[in-house]
């Protein structure tokens, strides 16, 4: 089920809109939250907040219903009127579309194949990219890198990632990154977020620093 | 007409002026020694009978570079010692060091490995240098291997016959006799001054616990309590009354405490070329290594005997630096 999903972001108290597929898992620690269930991509909505454990809920359709759960406790979040409340952020939700499975396309791209919804929803809704996460966003898988014009099914980078033990692990930077991201060239539309200098900073280690620039150095 | 030697000791803190010093002082007994330093500490200390040619730690990397061109292409000299940097800090030895005809030595103090390989500076040890000289590190060298490379102990500011005798360090730390008997912490609080913080925390830490402590710096560390506060040049003529030091992972302090045999809790500090915690970790025995406040005061309180057992005398010490000052002798004679 394809939802819009409204709150207000507490950083900025700005109202945030975002268009997902169901499931969708709300929390503040992005290694927690489940990529997959039961073989369907699981949205995220990261939200910083005193009130939202790491992993606090999962927004789920069931029979054509929006039901959600605390996944603290292990019981079911009161839905109203396309409403409810997750720690002390309030959600509203509207369904867009009833579609839940992905376009039938060949290989494992995620294209919706909904009709009268716009543009972008026509679009590869597929995550890629190895370390920062983003949506496809092709029209077509013809030529996809990613899926190798449709051929592969994606793997989700799983072999590349048993090489780095702690993948995933970001612990407060993930926090901090989130709440700097106005820092960032952060495009509140698509939720995507450029690297700037600053970050090549934050980044940058011992063998990155430029030798023979400072006659102070030791 | 005694040789002239040039010696290049460019570098923040105290560290390479105080290493380059050790020989200096020892040299001066037989070379003229024209040095060149920018440590914002050279004012402050005895520079041994050398001429000095001090540039200002506030000028420019446009002005630092110059000058030392100009010192290096006007002054008359018969050879020439660069400490740790083969192409010099700035990289401007690369373009003159060819040009030299004098013999040409490098001190050899641990080196970032990416910035030998970024350089390719094994090569460039290996065409430009006639002879390496590893002053007692025991950290792993890129020219180790080179055939004109040799070691020595570690190169220390004062030999032991120098050392002070107790009444004297007693006096310079600030204690009575009687209290020379009681066990003493003493902090060595080097490094840059937003480094001293941390030192100055740590002593108030312990004098608070009511361990007999001083701390001992170029500047009054923040927090750290007046009166177990000394300024004392060099630190290791007093020292040797310490029952145990805390200090950095530099190398003056790691082979200070290594040749008096003293226990050292080192807390390593970032440096773009050097790297202090290699150094703790490669020191064989008496050397721990703390990477904050909290685990340099834990590590003191176990270690620190609460009876004085060390004798009221100074350990006796081989000096690379005057080992190094018959190496030389062969090169410039």
């Amino acid at each position: 089920m394809r939802i819009k999903l409204t709150y207000t972001d507490i950083a900025t108290q700005k109202p945030q809109e975002i268009v997902v597929n169901t499931p969708v898992a709300i929390g503040w620690d992005i290694g927690e939250l489940p990529t997959k269930i039961q073989g369907r991509d699981v949205a995220h909505v990261l939200i910083f907040d005193d009130s939202i454990a790491a992993y606090h809920a999962l927004v789920e359709e069931r029979k054509g219903q929006i039901i959600v759960k605390d996944m603290e406790s292990d019981r079911p979040i009161g839905v109203s009127k396309n409403r409810f409340t997750v720690g002390e952020i309030k959600f509203t939700f509207e369904v867009l579309s009833e579609v839940l499975e992905p376009a039938s396309v060949v290989g494992g791209g995620s294209f919706d194949r909904v009709d009268g919804l716009s543009n972008d929803s026509n679009k590869c809704q597929k995550m890629v990219g190895f370390l920062v996460k983003r949506p496809c966003d092709r029209t077509s898988p013809i030529g996809c890198p990613h899926c190798n014009d449709g051929e592969d099914d994606l793997n989700d980078y799983d072999s590349d990632y048993v090489y780095y033990e702690n993948y995933g692990s970001y612990n407060d930077w993930g926090h901090t990154y989130y709440r700097d991201r106005h820092y960032y060239h952060y495009d509140y539309d698509n939720r995507r977020v450029e690297f700037t200098e600053a970050d090549n900073v934050a980044f940058e280690t011992e063998g990155d620093r430029d030798f023979e620039q400072d006659y102070s150095a030791s | 007409m005694p040789k002239t030697l040039l010696i290049y000791a460019l570098g923040g803190g105290w560290g390479h002026l105080n290493r380059i010093l050790a020989l200096a002082r020892v040299a001066a007994t037989k070379y003229r020694i024209k040095l060149i330093s920018n440590s914002p500490y050279l004012s402050r200390i005895d520079t041994e009978n050398c001429q000095v040619f001090a540039i200002s730690p506030q000028a420019s990397f446009q002005q630092t570079g110059d000058r030392l061109k100009q010192i290096i292409q006007q002054e008359a000299f018969d050879g020439v010692i660069v400490d740790t940097f083969p192409r010099g800090l700035g990289g401007e030895l690369a373009d003159l060091l060819p040009n030299i005809r004098q013999p040409k030595v490098l001190v050899n103090r641990y080196l970032n490995l990416e910035y030998i390989q970024r350089y390719r500076l094994k090569e460039f040890v290996r065409r430009n240098y006639n002879l390496i000289i590893i002053p007692g590190e025991n950290t792993p060298s890129a020219f180790a291997d080179l055939p004109q490379t040799i070691k020595t102990n570690p190169w220390l500011i004062r030999g032991s016959q120098k050392l002070a005798n107790l009444p004297t360090a007693a006096d310079l730390l600030g204690l009575t006799i009687k209290q020379t008997q009681q066990p003493l912490i003493i902090i060595l609080a080097s490094g840059y001054e937003a480094e001293l913080a941390l030192y100055g925390e740590i002593a108030h830490s312990l004098h608070q616990q009511g361990y007999q402590v001083r701390c001992l710096s170029g500047t009054l560390p923040p927090t750290c309590p007046l009166e177990i506060w000394r300024c004392h040049y060099p630190a290791l003529e007093c020292l040797w009354l310490a029952d145990l030091v805390i200090g950095s992972g530099g190398y003056n302090t790691v082979f200070e405490c290594d040749r008096l045999n003293l226990p050292l809790v080192a807390i390593p500090h970032k440096r773009l070329y050097d790297c202090q915690e290699t150094r703790i970790t490669a020191q064989q025995s008496k050397c721990w290594l703390a990477k904050d406040k909290s685990t340099a005061v834990k590590l003191t309180q176990q270690l620190l005997s609460p009876i004085k057992t060390k004798p009221l005398k100074p350990t006796q010490f081989n000096n690379g630096a005057e080992e190094a000052l018959e190496i030389l002798a062969a090169i410039f004679s």
